[in-house]
């Protein structure tokens, strides 16, 4: 959960404790990104540049953003599932969110 | 209320019922203690498997896809893939108004310490 935590961090998104292992968490594209540095031939590579042309009308930041929920499962054999649910936002900002998000926790 | 973006049609809402949003300082970042990690975290509930994505291809070629089950409603979907693999599916299924919309996205997947030639 800490290592969800961290890259939920590293995104710029901000949570909060909602349940048992269960998080709220709010990002707002536009206001930061995260640098992936093992990729070498891209160094600036971060996924807040891509939307900072939204961020100049605050207008329209505060309608792109994101809320969605976090929930640690245990399934069988010591395995865990991460169970990603949008709660508000933008479809494709929220699938965006969590392929950085699963990039970051190295999944993808 | 006057909100211009149609997102918001997708939640039907009745003037002077609508639920405030939650103060912004409320995501307070806080790590959890050391009591919360002490139980095991939930077990899987077995619905979130039956999600539309899932769905073998070839079941859908006749007849028309099935509804979503509300439960398993904007959750996020992956496609799950042997590796290697150069782009990953991420989807969900939400509700707009009395009909549902399922959203895919394919996002390339970057190696990593590998180099582009």
């Amino acid at each position: 959960m800490m290592v969800v935590l961290r890259a939920l961090h590293e995104l710029t998104a901000c949570w909060k404790k909602i349940g048992h292992y269960n998080m709220k968490c709010r990002w707002i594209p536009g206001t930061g990104g995260y640098r992936e540095s093992s990729m070498l031939n891209d160094p600036v590579h971060s996924i807040g540049d891509q939307y900072s042309i939204i961020e100049t009308d605050e207008a329209i930041a505060s309608a792109n953003v994101v809320k969605f929920e976090v929930q640690l499962y245990k399934a069988r054999d010591e395995k865990y599932l991460l169970d990603l649910q949008r709660v508000q936002g933008p479809q494709f900002l929220f699938l965006d969110l969590c392929a950085a998000l699963l990039a970051q926790l190295q999944v993808i | 209320m006057n909100n211009p973006h149609a997102e918001d049609h997708e939640d039907a809402t009745v003037p002077g019922f609508d639920i405030p949003n939650s103060p912004d300082s409320s995501y307070n970042n806080v790590h959890p203690g050391n009591e919360d990690d002490a139980r095991d975290p939930p077990v899987v509930p077995p619905h979130l498997q039956h999600t539309l994505l899932s769905y073998p291809a070839s079941a859908d070629a006749s007849d028309s896809i099935p509804l979503p089950q509300h439960v398993i409603l904007n959750h996020l979907y992956i496609e799950n893939r042997e590796a290697p693999r150069s782009v990953v599916a991420l989807g969900f299924s939400h509700r707009f108004r009395s009909k549902f919309v399922t959203v895919v996205l394919y996002k390339p997947v970057h190696r990593r310490g590998s180099t582009s030639s």
